[in-house]
């Protein structure tokens, strides 16, 4: 094929490649997807719920009336109205809204009273069943009929005259009365949407219309109240809204700063175009790649794996450099010589990439299949199609007076610099003891604070559960669930008495499992004989209380309160945070209070399918676990490329040698961070992989110097140092501090390695003379 | 002689209608300048009980908003009506609730009513229930009938009456079961000292 065919070929297909990546790429944003992965199946299936399940389809809307005032009710009458008119959403409910739950107490519960009295019957009917507590039952009655709920107490009476359907929830009245600390400044509302809360671009035309409506009806109305937000769709919108912003940006910013680099070393447009174009190609079928094992590829992976054009602009510069304004055989030539050196570059960063992967963090696959693939195939393009696109008419690049002056200088005083560098090199190994992990995953979205603050803020003013503690029951049918979780409220109490609990919230009163049904239904009519009915209807008598209407107890005839009926009724709403049913298995969410972690913990701990579950915890042990991980990965993958290297050079010397400047520009980087006093996360150690596959390629290049012509590899080594340096500088610029974490860590240490090589390697043979 | 009669008669027509009642200027009257209380006798009829039962005790009003019923027989029991919200108080039995008022409940609905009724809000009054007035020549009839009601069920009626010239010295609420409670009011009291009371009794509901 004649050079012309080949690239109008390329060039035609290239629009072709990144339409299809485009278009058939399925883009992620959540970040959560990103960095957590469960370790089992109940932390996967809570992993999915917490991303596409109820718990991610719905806010928190808290108006503030301001201190010593109330929210107006027609106010929130009408602005609730507006609010389930928005296209999306399907529901919102005052969050001390009790209405259809006290109607389904009459409707539903009050025919259930003999299956769903107590968790523990005989220790209830004991209490109830006496002649004392059955005058006392029969006062309260009269005082509930003649309460402001007179009414559903008539309703409930009439069907349960014992109102034991009512005896689970005197509990909960009192937990919501001791726990319901909202000042009544406030007025707090769920509103539930339709689609996920990972739907960004939905879910951000729905909080627009939120604040729409709410600042419309406050100015008709002239209040100066104020409204807060909170929930997985927000923080998500945040997310992809600074990511996207952060993408925009670096890579506009990071276009035109290579631009003019790539005019300033190479002083051509053509030249540019053909390196760009190469790039485009390698991102393209990356993206695809990825998006084929993947099923997706995350907006981080593409932020983090751009960061690739660093990496793998490296392997056309070196031609470039080499074989600029050289005919095509002897393009051929040169380029067939420094390629195995490039291929050795390739494979190192490729083994660097591999142990990412294998780090476990669920993001880093991806990252580690984007940026493997663009390795691969920017090498093969380098190797099989870019001679065939430049053309001989591309000026030669002639060095930079630093280029020519740093290698002879080095040489010059090279064992006054070697011993430099020693002892920066011992300094900086003194400093590793105090290097700090980062333990908290938190600490890396620092930007997010600020909707970390407002969440806790809002969930301060409703019952004070904490949000990322509960216990977590599973079980493969939902009868199973429900048995185990009695069996943790019997544990939950002991802990409760014990005082290492403020209180827990679970589904009983709401549901209990249908043996405990049966067994409480037996119970009850065990120990209801005649002397007992004799004392209600005395009891009733002597209140005044109708006992015609009232001294038949028929418990003989209800029936079980299945799950079913109760997700059908108001009450699911109630429920629909603590309960999650999947065709294999059922999670239970047993919320708690105040609580020591380690006395729950150990509790809970030989009851099987059961859970203490803190999600900071699980994301600070994964933290951990990635940490531990990807060391030994890193290192695992450091030890191979040091074999792959001794393999070649059949010399350790030339291994250690060639592998020194990428070893001390990382110590000298874990030196700095250890003397600053940086925490460390797994991030750090991403750039810290990433730096040292670069500067590995640098010891590579330098070592074997394959063009023979050692400034020409020097200053091939230059530009890629620099495109490197300022495609990572770049990224300084994000909002997203992960993103600084690399900018800062990359940038520094392709500058060291870049340095130290002349220092610390001896190349073969030096001359003065160009290829061509 | 007659034709005098005719022409007093003709004459006195006019004045007639001068004096008839309608509901704006009932609950004109009713609309207390600071606050108002009332004392009441309550008798409630109810299926479940086998008597009737009788409480008595006051009513207190504020405008624009505040409405508190302090029973003092057969027990002490206190139940305000603050905006939307509703705290009851038993010291008897060491009681205490706070939640929103909701006027589907029939027997939230006539605390709703008297604070209509004692702060002379036509309006709220209007956006609950359907108003029937009815003047006959001694005395007035206000019938409301609530709006909202679960369906397969009778509105809660709410039935006051008074004299001409006069606040409702009666109040029936008829609920949806057939149960009832009826009221004699007496005649509203004014001033800053009912007012001071009511804050006195709000603060001690309130503090349980």
């Amino acid at each position: 094929m004649r050079p012309s065919l080949a690239s109008l070929f390329f060039f035609l297909c290239l629009p072709l490649l990144i339409a299809v990546a485009v278009f058939t790429t399925h883009f992620q944003t959540n970040i959560s997807a990103f960095v957590i992965a469960g370790d089992n199946a109940e932390e996967i299936l809570l992993a999915s719920e917490i991303q596409s399940g109820t718990l991610s389809r719905r806010y928190i809307l808290s108006i503030d009336a301001g201190e010593g005032k109330q929210v107006s009710a027609a106010f929130i009458q009408t602005w609730l109205s507006q609010l389930k008119s928005i296209s999306g959403v399907v529901d919102v409910w005052a969050t001390d809204e009790n209405r259809g739950a006290l109607a389904a107490l009459a409707s539903l519960y009050a025919q259930h009273g003999a299956q769903l009295y107590s968790r523990t019957p005989e220790q209830t009917l004991a209490e109830i069943l006496t002649e004392s507590a059955l005058a006392e039952r029969a006062a309260g009655l009269k005082q509930a009929l003649l309460s402001p709920q007179g009414q559903m107490i008539k309703k409930i009476a009439v069907q349960d005259p014992l109102l034991l359907s009512l005896n689970g929830f005197k509990n909960i009245a009192a937990q919501f009365n001791n726990q319901n600390n909202s000042p009544s400044q406030y007025a707090n509302f769920i509103l539930e949407t339709q689609m996920s809360g990972m739907d960004v671009p939905e879910q951000i035309q729905i909080q627009a219309q939120i604040n729409m409506t709410f600042a419309t009806q406050k100015e008709q109305s002239q209040q100066v109240y104020q409204l807060d937000m909170t929930g997985i769709p927000l923080f998500a919108a945040a997310t992809q809204s600074m990511m996207e912003t952060d993408i925009k940006f670096v890579s506009i910013i990071s276009t035109v700063a290579l631009t003019l680099l790539f005019l300033f070393i190479f002083r051509s447009f053509r030249v540019m175009f053909w390196v760009f174009s190469l790039l485009m190609t390698v991102m393209a079928v990356a993206v695809i790649i990825t998006n084929l094992i993947f099923g997706s590829v995350h907006g981080m992976t593409i932020a983090i794996g751009s960061t690739l054009i660093g990496v793998c602009i490296d392997y056309p510069i070196h031609v470039l450099v080499h074989a600029q304004g050289m005919e095509l055989e002897q393009r051929l030539t040169v380029i067939k010589k420094i390629f195995p050196s490039l291929l050795m570059g390739a494979l190192t960063t490729l083994i660097g990439y591999v142990a990412l992967g294998l780090s476990g963090y669920p993001g880093f696959q991806q990252v580690a299949v984007y940026t493997g693939t663009g390795i691969i195939v920017s090498l093969l393009l380098t190797r099989y199609l870019f001679p065939k696109l430049m053309t001989a008419k591309a000026k030669a690049v002639a060095p930079f007076r630093f280029i020519a002056f740093w290698p002879v200088f080095c040489q010059r005083y090279r064992w006054g610099l070697i011993s430099a560098v020693l002892v920066l090199s011992v300094a900086g190994i003194v400093q590793l003891d105090r290097l700090q992990w980062m333990q908290d995953l938190q600490q890396l979205t620092p930007e997010l604070d600020y909707l970390k603050v407002q969440d806790k803020k809002i969930r301060e003013r409703l019952v004070s559960m904490e949000p990322g503690r509960f216990v977590l029951v599973s079980g493969d049918s939902i009868e199973a669930t429900l048995q185990r979780a009695e069996q943790v409220y019997l544990r939950l109490d002991q802990v409760k008495q014990a005082g290492d609990l403020e209180d827990y919230f679970g589904l009983y009163p709401w549901v209990l499992s249908q043996q405990q049904q049966l067994i409480n239904q037996q119970t009850l009519l065990t120990a209801l004989t005649q002397k007992q009915r004799d004392f209600w209807r005395d009891a009733l008598q002597a209140q005044g209380l109708s006992v015609q209407r009232l001294g038949e107890l028929d418990y003989s005839q209800s029936e079980i309160l299945t799950v079913q009926q109760v997700l059908q009724s108001p009450v699911a709403k109630l429920m629909s945070n603590q309960l999650v049913l999947a065709e294999q298995q059922n999670l239970l969410i047993i919320w708690l209070t105040a609580h020591q972690p380690e006395a729950l913990q150990a509790a809970l701990t030989d009851i099987p399918h059961v859970h203490y579950f803190s999600q900071r915890d699980m994301l600070n042990r994964m933290a951990v676990d990635y940490q531990q991980r990807a060391q030994v990965t890193l290192l695992a993958g450091l030890a191979l490329i040091a074999c792959l290297l001794w393999l070649r050079y059949k010399s350790i010397l030339l291994t250690l040698q060639t592998l020194s400047p990428a070893f001390l520009a990382a110590l000298l980087i874990l030196a700095l961070w250890a003397w600053t006093g940086e925490a460390i996360s797994f991030l750090h150690l991403v750039g810290f992989l990433l730096a040292v596959a670069i500067c590995v390629d640098y010891g590579i290049f330098y070592q074997e110097n394959r063009s023979g012509h050692l400034t020409l590899t020097y200053q091939a080594m230059a530009a890629s140092m620099l495109t490197s340096a300022l495609v990572f500088g770049c990224l300084i610029f994000a909002q997203t501090s992960m993103l600084q974490t690399l900018a800062k860590v990359v940038s520094c240490g392709v500058v060291l390695g870049f340095l130290l090589c002349p220092i610390l390697i001896k190349p073969k043979q030096i001359s003065s003379v160009p290829l061509n | 002689m007659i034709k005098k009669i005719a022409v007093v008669f003709l004459l006195s027509f006019p004045v007639a209608s001068f004096a008839q009642e309608s509901v704006d200027s009932v609950m004109a009257r009713m609309k207390p300048d600071i606050a108002v209380k009332i004392a009441y006798q309550e008798i409630r009829y109810m299926g479940l009980f086998d008597d009737e039962w009788h409480g008595n005790g006051y009513l207190y009003a504020e405008i624009p908003d505040v409405m508190l019923k302090q029973q003092l027989q057969p027990e002490v029991e206190m139940m305000a009506a603050e905006g939307s919200q509703l705290s009851y108080s038993k010291p008897a039995t060491q009681t205490f609730h706070q939640l929103q008022i909701d006027e589907s409940n029939p027997m939230m609905a006539s605390l709703s009513a008297f604070k209509g009724m004692m702060t002379g809000n036509l309006v709220y009054l209007r956006q609950l229930y359907d108003l029937k007035f009815i003047a006959s020549e001694h005395s007035w009839t206000l019938e409301m009938m609530a709006k909202d009601h679960d369906e397969g069920e009778a509105p809660v009626r709410i039935i006051m009456q008074g004299l001409n010239e006069q606040a409702a010295n009666k109040m029936a609420v008829i609920l949806p079961d057939g149960d009832r409670s009826s009221y004699v009011l007496s005649q509203p009291e004014q001033g800053l000292a009912i007012k001071a009371k009511l804050a006195e009794l709000l603060q001690t509901l309130k503090g349980h």
